[in-house]
């Protein structure tokens, strides 16, 4: 089973914040639900879930940068390309597919990123809400 | 990818010699420029952008990479060691070195029977290493029983957890990072800060112990933790240069050099020659170490409250998409068709509440077609848009030319709180 929790369903979410030793408060709405998790350090993640339970979109914003395998899931790899690619310059690594968009930046003590799948966001839901 | 290909590194390499003549020889300025530095003092440490370390039998061939040479000693001795080519670097805090026969005698730091291992992450790298305790000295400063990082200790697992390196790329080596080290000299007086002391539980991406080779989060007070050496410096002559930086780069022709050198002068308002004079003050977040940025580009005004002065920044990394990127190797970085003349305006964290602000002036090239190591007109895109806002990443190419502040948190310079950034006109 993966362990993380984009394009999956909401018991990753649950796993989530047991890995990465989080709190976690929910606000629902009929289109979407964020799942927010405040991690040590003061790092939040908010996880966005469709009315069907399914991850469609992270935001994370804070000190350190969260663990993106856990959240990534089987979408890291693309991630993890994107940042070989960067090297030592302090370009943020960016993936910029029909499927998958992530996006990352920040410097040392406050780091940002979102990371969204396209065809599964509900309708009506635009890519500047995912923050 | 950009400029760490080796095709555009070749190329750079065998355009050195005729841009150092262009620019009548190393270490002068270019000849419409600011004034020559002032003469080296007890706190002024000669800074170099050139080609970065060698490495087998060569340079590197980095690109704005602005260099330093420090001295580290075993605490308490007179057994020191230089470290030519450390990286100087205005957006993190504390001093990291690559592990070397030297570095390894210095005294670890221990939780129990622990040596405790140390994160730093970047935007899309990050370095792992051990933390040491040296006795730090540069130009005439010193500080005493510094924790330092020493990036490869092999006194901890050689692969960091995946909760510090997150898939990034790994800075590790010095041909990795560009350097035999960084310095950082940013706003922060630590690398974390209060984050990471007890009670609150540790966080990921800073320290760690790792017992029978598993690495998790360790708490570490402040005190312990990585210290922006300046904020140690002790009194010399009279003067405790403890409050900042000033760094001062020569100006650039467009076409770029291949070496470039000034100065990193210790303290702000200290000594004669390091003070604020008619400098723009941009007050930074306290937490987030930003200040904000707005542009004024034809069809796409925008406000960048995620936004940064940073010296460990090779370019402009702002959004603008009506410049042309780049693809292939340089991909990530602009490859405008001609120069394109720009400019945006700095304000303080806090704006509107304070209105000061300043519009600089400057201009973005296609990378592909200079030589040389010092720029003052690359960029690229700077990617994300946080909960804040958008970013506006000053790096190097700022910084020539002028008299560029950082004023480190809980100092107050001519009125000004830190921490700060702060900027010459024009």
């Amino acid at each position: 089973m993966a362990l993380a929790a984009l394009g999956e369903d909401s018991s990753t979410v649950e796993r989530d914040v047991m890995q990465l030793r989080a709190q976690r408060s929910v606000t629902p709405s009929s289109v979407y639900s964020v799942h927010e998790l405040q991690l040590p350090g003061g790092t939040q993640v908010r996880e966005y879930l469709t009315a069907s339970n399914r991850v469609f979109a992270i935001a994370w914003s804070g000190p350190s940068i969260p663990d993106l395998q856990q959240l990534l899931g089987s979408y890291f790899p693309r991630y993890r390309s994107a940042a070989e690619a960067m090297g030592r310059s302090r370009r943020p690594a960016a993936v910029e597919d029909s499927d998958l968009v992530i996006r990352t930046g920040g410097h040392a003590r406050a780091f940002f990123g979102v990371a969204y799948l396209p065809g599964q966001m509900p309708s009506g839901v635009r890519a500047e809400q995912i923050r | 990818m950009s400029v760490d290909s080796r095709a555009f590194r070749l190329a750079l390499l065998t355009s050195a010699a005729a841009a150092l003549t262009a620019c009548g020889g190393g270490g002068s300025t270019s000849a419409s420029s600011s004034p020559p530095p002032p003469p080296p003092t007890a706190n002024v440490a000669a800074m170099i952008v050139d080609g970065g370390p060698v490495v087998n039998g060569m340079p590197i061939g980095t690109i704005n990479q602005a260099y330093v040479t420090i001295t580290v000693c075993i605490p308490g001795t007179s057994t020191c060691q230089n470290i030519d080519h450390v990286w100087v670097d205005t957006g993190s805090a504390g001093l990291r070195l690559i592990t070397s026969a030297f570095t390894s005698q210095l005294p670890a730091s221990m939780q129990g029977t622990d040596t405790v291992a140390n994160c730093v992450q970047f935007v899309s790298s990050y370095s792992w290493g051990a933390v040491r305790t040296a006795d730090v000295k540069i130009s005439g400063e010193s500080a005493a029983s510094v924790p330092i990082q020493v990036i490869g200790d092999s006194t901890v697992p050689a692969t960091a957890p995946t909760s510090c390196s997150n898939g990034t790329s790994a800075l590790n080596t010095a041909a990795q990072l560009g350097a035999n080290g960084l310095l950082g000299v940013g706003v922060f007086l630590q690398d974390c800060g209060p984050g990471c002391q007890a009670p609150n539980a540790a966080p990921p991406g800073f320290y760690y112990t790792c017992p029978a080779g598993t690495c998790s989060p360790v708490n570490m007070a402040p005190s312990a933790q990585l210290q922006n050496v300046v904020g140690l410096f002790g009194p010399v002559n009279g003067a405790s240069d403890n409050n900042g930086v000033l760094i001062q780069l020569p100006s650039l022709p467009a076409s770029g050099m291949a070496t470039a050198s000034g100065s990193l002068i210790f303290g702000i308002g200290t000594r004669s020659n390091n003070a604020l004079g008619t400098a723009v003050v941009f007050a930074v977040g306290p937490t987030t170490g930003f200040i904000q940025t707005t542009t004024t580009f034809p069809g796409s005004d925008m406000s960048e409250p995620a936004s940064y002065i940073d010296s460990g920044s090779n370019g402009f990394f702002f959004n603008d998409s009506n410049i042309t990127q780049c693809t292939g190797t340089s991909a990530g970085f602009f490859c405008p068709s001609s120069t394109m003349s720009l400019s945006a305006t700095m304000l303080p964290y806090n704006t509107p509440l304070n209105t000061t602000s300043h519009t600089y002036s400057f201009s973005i090239a296609d990378v592909q077609t200079l030589s040389g190591n010092a720029f003052n007109n690359i960029g690229g895109p700077a990617g994300a848009c946080s909960s804040a806002g958008c970013t506006f990443d000053w790096g190097l190419p700022f910084f020539y030319g002028r008299s560029v502040f950082t004023a480190v948190e809980g100092t107050t310079i001519t009125g000004n709180a830190g921490p700060f950034f702060a900027a010459s006109t024009p």
